[in-house]
């Protein structure tokens, strides 16, 4: 005792003590101050994402008591490639399960509430192409190579059914679909939800040539480095978004701002709810 | 000669323009407007009204600009905050500064912007800016229009996260620039405006100055007498119908003064003529009048007529001739002027005033025409007169003399004659006798027919018109002429319409005269037959009646040949009449020239030997007398019954209470029986001293009036107002006229 009262003595304690509440309050304050990465998907441009995710984000980190800053890359490639280097804490993506990907460790927190996605292969209503071979040898617009149902899930049916096609990249989803409406391209793949909303928003009509089984919607994951406190913090958050009337709220607001269908908020989600892609990826052409 | 003027005639315009600006010179003191020419005129109004106007439009013009350039750097500047801002967004978003670095200086490509800055949200300030252009706008413009840097401001919020601030700065250089080139090039128009608006006038005003100046050239010469002058016509519309007007005016006014000169040359042939002004200097003298008056033009040139003034006019004369033309009123009169040499001329004188359009005398005009001959034969006729009735008074004077000198041996010779006959005498002695009375009385009528007709001739006869009984007359002088129709058993016939007054006023003496001519001449012209006296009334005239006497007879007659030369004097039918019938032949004509004093007219009807019918009328008048003597009493004396009761019957119209007596013995019984109020008394020259004696005695209270007896001369009547010792109150002559007694008895009245 004397030892450890000659190794600490009494002032041990109360450094032990004192060490404790510092550590403490580093940590409640680290907690407090937590800026955390939030990536999102390149499927509009910046600042639509930005309009859409900062006020979500802003409630998210509110009622998480983090900091959640939005984060996105030029690019969709650009932003999954800042995602795979780790920039973000949280990624809003559904890049990540291909079995390379699948390996960091990434893990599902929560998805958007609503219908799944599928991929459509269209072409404007007046357009002469009625069948999908009709489009062999024709450009047809792709939001990017990482872009899941808007390029990888179509262009896999088009290897499958030896149906050459001069792809072209957009960049998102949408800027395919401007590419389609502007007539520069005879076709384009997108995701049948964006599409659906752009139609809406731009008030133009489309036909749909082909359309893919049903994938979930784009999951919102958290790094393994995400303490699993916060994780929770967040998921939390997302799930009870849509029971608070104040979140609520900003969803609606943001909904209007992209002309999203109800329902809002997102639901609670896991890795294994998103197999069929990685079922996918295994048996993808691509 | 008409000569015309082309517009390839006319002088330079620029000599136009001088001749048009000349009298311009000559108005020193005037206001410089009025000295300023029409071009200078047109020009400064047309200039100030286009600098005025371009100013105007200039200014509103930049002003309009620089509102403009505000207004397009306000939405510029909104368009720029509107570009960059999602752009700079998403780069913000993002996190890109290389991008929105890149991004902010592309802007910068703009030549309006100058600056471009983003603040993030920490407050680092990313900044691209521009040096500002070179501009070439002067200090004075750039206050003038004022335009300013404007800056504006966005903040980036996304998603109502802030992304900071974006700022943009404008600068108005390059507006101002814009600006001031526009100003340079309306300025450049304006001057151009200006500049052309001085070479068309010019080249207006010299197609108008020109026609102007030929019209002012043509003006001179009308203005200088000449009118020949025709202008080419050319010009504007406006100057064409002037030039035209001009030529129609010019051809009009030669027409005129030719006519006029024409005129003049005719006038100046048979006519002198002289102008003057208002001082009667003469400005303008004819040939004509140089000749006559002797002087040359330069002597006259003026000079006033005070130089050939002669002492034959007195003052009053020019004294009336200049009130009266200087009154404006024309005179004209007779004036003898001298010539240099001193002799004497006549001139008739015509002078009109000429009257201005303002209403004074401008000068006077004398036209004259040379009466010398006239005025000397006149002088000579006057003078001729003056000797004829010089002779003629003494030929009356004569007759007068020798008439009474042969009246009073010839009253003589037939007194004795009458005397002769109460003697004893033998048939043969009676028969002279009875001849020695017919050569006697013939002899008296012929005297009394020759001093009628002397004195008619003379003019000196007049007719004396009295109130008389006509009837009364008619029938004493038918009763003359009883014993002689009776002789030569005629009818002796007097008719009298009812119409015709008793009394009337005229000459009894001389209508007796000429009824005793005509009665006298029907008697001797009939053999057999009648001689009938009518009278009748004419037509009345505004005098009173006419009374109209007819003399017919049954006699030989006139042949109609001689009818109308039987009133001439000293003309009888033929020449055997005056050897058949005797007489002078100056009865007719006697009684035609008293007819005519009497205010009437003698014709014959006659039809030979069957008769003839003198038919003459005379002027009465109707008495209008008034009752002035009522209550008076008048004696009146007069040896003639005719006279005295004519005199009587005169004062009682007039209200007198009358006694008529013959003999002066009368009018002493009488004065001595009563009282009157007057007398009236024949004054008889052989009786004067007698009459004289018993007048003294009258009271001085009665009017003595005395009537002298037909026979007085000259000389008695200077002694026609006295008798002896007694003052007359008026002397009468016989025959008395009611007027002499009216006014005789007004002392009484």
């Amino acid at each position: 005792m004397k030892t450890w009262n000659r190794r600490f003595g009494r002032g041990w304690f109360m450094r032990a003590v004192l060490g404790a509440l510092l550590a403490t309050a580093a940590t409640m304050a680290n907690a407090e101050s937590q800026t955390l990465r939030f990536g999102v998907l390149n499927q509009r441009s910046p600042q639509l994402t930005a309009s859409y995710w900062n006020p979500i984000l802003e409630y998210i980190g509110r009622r998480a008591g983090v900091t959640l800053v939005l984060g996105m890359g030029k690019t969709a490639p650009e932003t999954t490639a800042m995602t795979l280097r780790g920039d973000f804490d949280f990624a809003f993506t559904n890049h990540l399960f291909t079995p390379d990907r699948d390996k960091l460790g990434w893990q599902v927190i929560a998805r958007p509430k609503g219908d799944p996605i599928i991929g459509e292969i269209v072409v404007m209503s007046d357009s002469p192409h009625r069948t999908l071979a009709s489009i062999k040898g024709q450009e047809v617009a792709f939001p990017s190579q990482e872009a899941f149902v808007g390029y990888q899930v179509p262009m896999d049916k088009l290897n499958k059914d030896a149906i050459q096609i001069k792809p072209i990249f957009a960049g998102n989803q949408e800027g395919a679909m401007g590419q389609l409406r502007a007539g520069v391209v005879a076709a384009a793949g997108v995701n049948s939800k964006v599409m659906a909303r752009f139609a809406e928003r731009e008030k133009i009509s489309y036909r749909v040539l082909w359309r893919s089984e049903n994938f979930l919607d784009i999951p919102i994951m958290a790094h393994p480095r995400v303490p699993k406190k916060t994780v929770e913090a967040v998921r939390a958050a997302l799930i009870n978004m849509a029971n608070d009337p104040e979140g609520m709220t900003v969803l609606k607001e943001v909904a209007e701002i992209i002309k999203q269908s109800p329902p809002y908020g997102f639901i609670a989600a896991e890795n294994r709810d998103y197999d069929n892609y990685r079922q996918f990826f295994r048996d993808s052409s691509l | 000669m008409t000569t015309t003027v082309n517009s390839s005639e006319t002088v330079a315009s620029d000599e136009a323009q001088d001749e048009v600006t000349e009298p311009l010179q000559a108005t020193r003191g005037v206001p410089l407007v009025s000295r300023m020419s029409l071009f200078t005129r047109l020009l400064l109004v047309s200039g100030l009204v286009l600098l005025l106007g371009g100013g105007s439009m200039l200014v509103l013009t930049t002003n309009h600009d620089v509102e403009t350039a505000q207004n397009n750097l306000k939405t510029q500047l909104q368009n720029e905050l509107g570009i960059l801002a999602p752009l700079i967004a998403d780069q913000a978003v993002l996190g890109d500064y290389t991008v929105i670095d890149q991004v902010m200086r592309a802007r910068l490509s703009d030549r309006n912007v100058v600056s471009v800055s983003w603040t993030n949200r920490k407050g680092k300030k990313i900044e691209v800016s521009d040096a500002e252009s070179y501009s070439s706008v002067p200090t004075w413009f750039s206050q003038f229009v004022g335009l300013q840097s404007i800056t504006g401001n966005k903040p980036l919020i996304v998603g109502g996260l802030n992304y900071g601030k974006l700022e943009v700065v404008l600068s108005p250089t390059v507006s101002r620039q814009d600006i001031y080139s526009a100003f340079n090039q309306n300025l450049f128009v304006l001057g151009l405006a200006l500049g052309l608006n001085f070479i068309l006038l010019m080249l207006v005003m010299r197609s108008v100055l020109r026609p102007l100046a030929d019209l002012r050239r043509g003006l001179q010469q009308i203005g200088s007498g000449n009118y020949g002058l025709r202008l080419g016509v050319y010009g504007p519309p406006e100057l064409r119908s002037s030039m035209g007007e001009y030529n129609r005016t010019a051809q009009t006014l030669e027409v005129l003064h030719n006519t006029l000169s024409e005129q003049r040359r005719a006038i100046e042939h048979a006519a002198m003529v002289v102008e003057t002004d208002l001082f009667g200097r003469i400005t303008y003298v004819s040939d004509s009048f140089c000749q006559l008056s002797g002087y040359r033009r330069e002597e006259l040139m003026g000079r006033t007529h005070a130089l050939m003034k002669s002492n034959h006019h007195n003052a009053d004369f020019y004294r009336v001739m200049w009130e009266t033309i200087r009154n404006g009123q024309p005179w004209a009169g007779e004036i003898c002027n001298v010539r240099p040499d001193g002799s004497a001329y006549w001139v008739y004188t015509a002078i009109t005033p000429f009257i201005s359009p303002q209403g004074w005398v401008e000068k006077y005009v004398g036209v004259r025409y040379d009466i010398t001959e006239r005025k000397t034969a006149e002088i000579e006729l006057v003078r001729a007169r003056d000797q004829a009735e010089a002779g003629s008074r003494a030929k009356s004077e004569f007759l007068a003399t020798m008439s009474h000198e042969i009246r009073t041996p010839m009253n003589g010779i037939l007194g004795m004659a009458e005397l002769l006959k109460d003697s004893e005498l033998d048939e043969m002695q009676r028969e002279y006798l009875n001849i020695i009375q017919s050569s006697a009385n013939g002899l008296l009528s012929v005297i009394n027919d020759i001093l009628d007709f002397s004195k008619m001739e003379a003019g000196r006869m007049q007719m004396v018109n009295q109130e008389f009984d006509l009837n009364l007359l008619l029938q004493n002088v038918l009763a003359e002429f009883k014993l002689r129709a009776e002789t030569k058993q005629l009818q002796l016939q007097m008719r009298m319409a009812d119409d015709v007054p008793g009394i009337v006023v005229a000459d009894p003496i001389r209508l007796r005269q000429v009824l005793t001519n005509l009665i006298g001449n029907a008697i001797k012209f009939t053999s057999e037959g009648f001689v009938r006296v009518s009278v009748e009334m004419d037509l009345p005239t505004a005098r009173g009646p006419r009374l109209r006497f007819i003399v017919a007879d049954s006699g030989i007659g006139i042949a109609p040949e001689n009818q109308a030369r039987i009133f001439e004097s000293f003309v009888q039918e033929d020449g055997s009449t005056s050897r058949n019938y005797g007489g002078t032949g100056l009865g007719l004509a006697i009684c035609q020239r008293l007819v005519t004093l009497m205010g009437g007219n003698i014709h014959v009807q006659s039809r030979q030997g069957e008769g003839s019918a003198f038919s003459f009328t005379i002027q009465a008048e109707t008495p209008q007398l008034a009752l002035v003597g009522h209550g008076k009493q008048i004696l009146v004396q007069q040896h003639d019954l005719t006279s005295r009761r004519m005199v009587a019957a005169m004062l009682e119209r007039l209200g007198y209470e009358v006694k008529a007596v013959a003999s002066p013995d009368e009018v002493r019984l009488s004065l001595e029986r009563g009282h009157y109020n007057a007398l009236i008394l024949e004054v008889d020259v052989t009786a004067k001293d007698e009459a004289a004696k018993w007048v003294q005695q009258l009271p001085d209270s009665t009017l003595v009036i005395g009537v002298r007896t037909a026979d007085f001369t000259a000389e008695d009547a200077r002694d026609e107002a006295t008798l002896p010792g007694v003052s007359l109150h008026a002397c009468l002559h016989k025959p008395v006229r009611q007027s002499d007694l009216e006014a005789a008895l007004e002392g009484l009245v």
